[in-house]
């Protein structure tokens, strides 16, 4: 029995578990994926596939924008089938399962590190395939977060964490005191934007001055070209130093706080909500929850309906990026027909920054039926079903 | 005779296994305290409530009547105590082998206590903090907080129950954190920086109130999350709200059509939500403010005729949603801040004496007509009644932080003045 930490990059897919309360890195594949007559292919069998046959950077079929996708999500057609990025990435996420299972045992939970601003429908749709892909208990935490486990190592400290990621440098500044980390400042910045200096926003948006600092690291498979790491830790010299293998030290930094599956935690984790979310009903945005929001967090909303006999309510979920993103549309059903019905609509954000609609009828007190109808999430009967195909292992 | 109910809570199964070795004898017989006086013969019956919510009750008699000098003393004799001995032995075996079961159920147990218990709470006591913290104070007890109710604490469980219990209780005690929060960067000129909250830097801070600005969606507002929505709080980093906003048309996004999945497509092994053939609803007709309220609770008292001049209909709507869900003392509070925000003391006295009359077990409205006479006081020309009157305040709710404010300002020189208490209660 184990617990694992999992990292889906934009290039690599990495799996440690924990093994005699140490973080053991048990997989490293290439974030791409192929199908030939059904079967799934990865690592090195995709070299067998032909280019129709594979997909290359699976994290980021997350949330592709597509017009004629599902819930507005791009759907690659694989080897002749149209295939789901939940899908996707469970069948890739299976095949690192696969390995821990078949070194360590049946597995418990897995801790899933992700970027920090990383938005709610490609949490949602890697939550889901993490549990479609055979994991029983998942939990999604902020790269640098899990990174600051394993470098602070139970030390209080302050750290400036510089992720330099395949697409995308991430700037992040987190504490680390008695077992308790939290994030007080983020910014990132894509790569070819060179003028822009993310550790340096990241440090104004927690109000620290870099003599606050207590470490300053580079982490992420940029950090291979020292060159570079070198040049962004230059402005930190008094904290800056280096870290063993920073590539995986995040996927060992959420192998260790998967322990909170079989054991005390060996530390919690605190994010912040960015971006916020908007409720759309009617014709109008209205915010709901604000970016800057500590998660968990919920808030209410009041729904009128503009006619007596009107039993449903729509609504739309919106997240508060630049343009504004959709997350799911729902329908609150069940009003009881005639006058003075008011929805309570609650928005909760939960630990892992993926929200959930609830509402209730205010008047006399009953929960309302909310029906997702357009949502990029799976429902337990599809996650149940999808489980069932990618644990065939084909 | 009705039987007397006696009651013995186990939270945990080692309780229940001290209670059957050490207090139940096999003979049935139970030495306990009662609280009536115990006449022998008289029928009694005991509820055992165990850690996985089962009770079982076991009917029986007091036995020995009460010694002079322990009248809350009795002995029940108990029947087909043997009975029950062996099941719950049994019991609390299998609870010993399941491990985790027992210590989840009374884990579950006291964390719905828990968070009953918090809901009940100012603020400070949600966090255990002092009423004003200092920044060291108020993070440090911020974080022995989360460290204990956050749902990685129970994880290990891995009960969805505990979880969402674990996550209500979360919620509750960041709100609080929040509330407090900003009442500490107002005091201390202090920033938030993500979770945290800094004292040096100067960042611009947006404000998130009045987010119920638009047709019919009204902020609903927590208890402990009041000032909140009505103070700036968030840091300097946020994205540009998008209120106002326009939705694009149904066709962009989330409200996509169905996929293109046609002859050369074949279905997708697994759908997200099979919307396939799904057709969209039409765009929503912009929701009409009509609303049939509910009759507001009767309170007994009759307003005085409302000073301010009569609100717009959208104020009269959201004014109405909100006392549709407050209880009637928050609605007379709220009212009576507004006049008092607005120098209006005349109409706040008013509303705070005929409410406090309603309701006159309630702290705050107490305050309030005290505050209410000293902005009275001020206008009149009387500072000395009104340092009275702010005493009299705190006399009456020792949790009125403004008026705790009032004193401060006091204390440093300040004249207290109508402007100074507006600006206390805006």
């Amino acid at each position: 029995m184990t617990v694992l930490g999992i990292e889906l990059g934009t290039a690599w897919l990495r799996v440690a578990a924990l093994v005699d309360g140490q973080p053991r890195v048990v997989a490293q594949l290439p974030a791409a994926l192929g199908f030939v007559d059904g079967a799934r292919r990865t690592d090195a069998a995709l070299r067998g596939c032909r280019p129709d046959q594979r997909v290359d950077a699976v994290a980021d079929w997350l949330a592709r924008p597509a017009a004629d996708g599902v819930a507005g999500v791009a759907w690659p057609i694989v080897d002749g089938v149209a295939r789901s990025p939940v899908e996707l990435a469970a069948h890739l996420v299976r095949a690192g399962v696969v390995a821990a299972i078949a070194a360590h045992g049946p597995v418990v939970g897995a801790v899933v590190a992700v970027p920090l601003d990383l938005g709610a429908l490609e949490r949602r749709a890697l939550r889901d395939a993490v549990l479609a892909a055979g994991v029983p208990m998942v939990r999604l935490v902020a790269s640098a977060s899990a990174a600051a486990v394993v470098i602070a190592d139970q030390r209080p400290a302050r750290l400036l964490i510089i992720d330099r990621g395949a697409r995308a440098t991430r700037a992040t500044v987190v504490e680390s005191i008695d077992g308790m980390i939290d994030v007080v400042g983020h910014a990132a910045t894509p790569n070819d934007a060179h003028d822009d200096d993310p550790a340096a926003r990241a440090l104004a948006a927690a109000a620290i001055d870099p003599a606050g600092l207590s470490d300053v690291v580079v982490i992420g498979g940029g950090a291979a070209d020292r060159a570079l790491a070198a040049r962004l830790l230059a402005p930190y010299g008094h904290a800056a130093h280096p870290v063993d293998d920073p590539a995986t030290v995040a996927v060992r930094g959420a192998a260790w706080l998967a322990r909170m599956f079989v054991d005390e935690p060996a530390a919690v984790t605190v994010d912040v909500i960015t971006p916020g979310f908007s409720l759309g009903a009617g014709s109008a945005l209205t915010p709901m929850i604000p970016a800057g929001a500590i998660a968990p967090t919920r808030e209410v909303r009041l729904i009128a309906r503009d006619r007596a006999d009107r039993v449903t309510i729509d609504l739309e979920l919106w997240e508060d990026t630049a343009p504004p993103r959709p997350y799911g549309r729902y329908r609150i059903a069940g009003l009881p027909p005639g006058g003075g019905a008011i929805a309570a609509c609650e928005v909760t954000i939960d630990v892992d920054r993926i929200p959930r609609i609830d509402a209730s009828d205010l008047v006399n007190g009953g929960a309302l039926a909310v029906e997702p109808v357009v949502e990029v999430g799976l429902g337990p009967d599809a996650l149940a079903e999808l489980r069932a195909v990618v644990c065939e292992d084909r | 005779m009705t039987p007397r109910l006696l009651r013995v809570r186990c939270a945990r199964w080692d309780q229940v296994d001290a209670f059957l070795h050490k207090k139940l004898r096999a003979d049935g017989r139970l030495s306990m305290k009662v609280p009536f006086v115990a006449e022998p013969g008289a029928p009694v019956t005991l509820a055992i409530e165990l850690p996985n919510q089962i009770v079982v009750a076991l009917d029986g008699v007091v036995g020995t009547p009460a010694q002079r000098d322990r009248p809350d003393a009795a002995v029940v004799v108990l029947a087909g105590a043997k009975a029950a001995i062996e099941r719950l032995s049994a019991m609390v075996a299998d609870a010993r082998i399941g491990g985790g079961d027992g210590d989840l159920s009374a884990t579950l147990a006291a964390r719905e206590a828990e968070l009953r218990r918090l809901r009940q709470q100012a603020a400070h006591e949600v966090l255990g903090c002092s009423r004003g913290p200092s920044l060291e104070e108020l993070r440090a007890a911020w974080r022995q907080r989360v460290r204990r109710e956050h749902p990685d604490a129970v994880a290990r469980f891995r009960s969805a129950a505990l979880r969402l219990t674990a996550e209500e209780t979360m919620i509750h005690v960041t709100r609080a954190y929040e509330r407090l929060r900003t009442t500490v960067c107002a005091d201390h000129r202090a920033v938030i920086a993500g979770t945290s909250v800094r004292t040096i830097g100067a960042l611009a801070i947006e404000s998130h109130a009045d987010a119920g600005d638009g047709f019919d969606v009204v902020p609903l507002t927590p208890p402990v999350d009041d000032s909140v929505e009505a103070l700036p709080t968030r840091g300097a980093t946020l994205p540009p709200p998008v209120r106002g906003a326009t939705l694009p048309p149904p066709t962009r996004g989330a409200t996509t059509p169905p996929p293109a999945r046609g002859a050369t497509t074949p279905p997708p092994r697994a759908a997200a939500i099979d919307v396939t053939g799904l057709a969209l609803p039409a765009p929503p007709t912009p929701l009409a403010l009509e609303l049939d309220l509910p009759p507001p609770p009767r309170t007994g008292a009759t307003l005085p005729p409302p000073v301010r001049p009569a609100p717009a209909p959208t104020a009269t709507i959201e004014q109405s949603l909100r006392q549709a869900r407050s209880g009637p003392g928050d609605r007379f509070v709220r009212a009576i801040r507004e006049r008092l925000a607005d120098g209006d003391h005349a109409g706040a006295s008013q509303i705070a004496t005929a409410a406090s009359q309603v309701y006159p077990k309630d702290r705050r409205l107490a305050a309030l007509v005290e505050i209410a006479r000293a902005q009275a006081a001020c206008a009149a020309g009387d500072p000395d009644l009104a340092v009275r009157a702010v005493h009299a305040a705190l006399a009456a709710d020792a949790d009125a932080d403004e008026a705790h404010r009032l004193l401060a300002s006091l204390e440093l020189g300040v004249p207290v003045t109508v402007a100074l208490i507006s600006e206390a209660y805006r």
